[in-house]
């Protein structure tokens, strides 16, 4: 059974890697773009992406288009097989429960 | 770290949700292949129905559109997302360019319409080897499909085939671009 991961499960960073775990692989979101989606404050995400980036799962790249700093975001391959274990973790969960509910009622018959 | 099941569902949830707004702030695909698919309609259309003397100034006033549309939208989408291959993808489409005016010149005299399919040829071989670089099947299999097309319409009705160009490529194009931004709204 898949294990949850504290490190994603926090509800920011959730959405945080599902953003950059749906715009798939060799695809970089800009810092800006990340706070307008989700709408944190500059500090926030700052926080959040340090946090990722410390567990590895995300790689924070600095560079410049047309002069101005750019700050781009990419999940790395470890960050995406943790996130897809967590979300195996979730539906596990889900599943756990539809079983004992069921087993609840059938129970409950007999 | 346990959790109850309603946190989960609800996890599950946002996560659904999440993933159903990034593709639709990241629909870009689409809007290339809608541009393009217009371009080609017109331009083949004019092919087909205009006077060739005409021809060089629709084709050159529709490539400048394209171009620019192109370039603006490219802009607008490195402030949101980017590829990392995009750089690698710019430059090989430049060399193919390169070396397909180079290869143009040195099979002069050319057929018109053998111009023209040597040219959607190139630009959907520059098409599949960006979704090679990108991961992207859905690329490869499109720009596959439309040279299939270009080919068919080549050989199966020659004295219509800018019409076919227009209507089974630069149509097709458009309303792929169509259903991706509607798929993804």
């Amino acid at each position: 059974m898949a294990e949850l991961n504290e490190v994603i499960h926090q509800p920011a960073r959730l959405r945080l890697m599902s953003v950059l775990v749906s715009l798939g692989k060799e695809n970089q979101a800009s810092f800006n773009y990340l706070k307008d989606m989700l709408g944190l404050t500059d500090g926030n995400l700052g926080a959040h992406l340090r946090k990722l980036e410390e567990a590895g799962y995300v790689e924070i790249c600095k560079t410049f288009v047309n002069n101005k700093p750019i700050t781009y975001i990419e999940a790395t391959a470890l960050g995406r097989r943790a996130f897809s274990e967590h979300v195996a973790a979730l539906e596990d969960i889900l599943k756990v429960d539809k079983q004992q509910t069921n087993h609840n009622s059938n129970h409950d018959i007999h | 770290m346990n959790i109850s099941p309603e946190e989960a569902q609800e996890a599950l949830a946002v996560i659904k949700q999440t993933n159903a707004q990034t593709r639709k702030e990241y629909g870009y695909n689409g809007y290339y292949l809608m541009l393009w698919g217009l371009i080609w309609f017109v331009g083949f259309l004019s092919s087909q129905y205009v006077r060739s003397g005409q021809l060089d100034w629709i084709w050159g006033g529709l490539g400048t559109v394209g171009w620019v549309a192109s370039a603006f939208l490219g802009i607008n989408q490195s402030k949101h997302v980017r590829a990392t291959a995009g750089q690698r993808i710019g430059f090989f489409y430049i060399a193919l360019i390169g070396f397909a005016v180079l290869w143009l010149i040195i099979l002069q005299p050319l057929d018109l319409k053998q111009g023209v399919l040597f040219f959607i040829t190139l630009i959907m071989f520059g098409g599949v080897v960006a979704g090679v670089f990108t991961r992207s099947l859905s690329t490869i299999i499109g720009c596959v499909s439309l040279t299939i097309l270009a080919v068919t319409g080549y050989y199966l009705i020659p004295a219509y085939f800018f019409l076919w160009v227009a209507l089974f490529c630069g149509l097709a194009m458009f309303g792929i671009g169509l259903t991706l931004r509607l798929k993804w709204r």
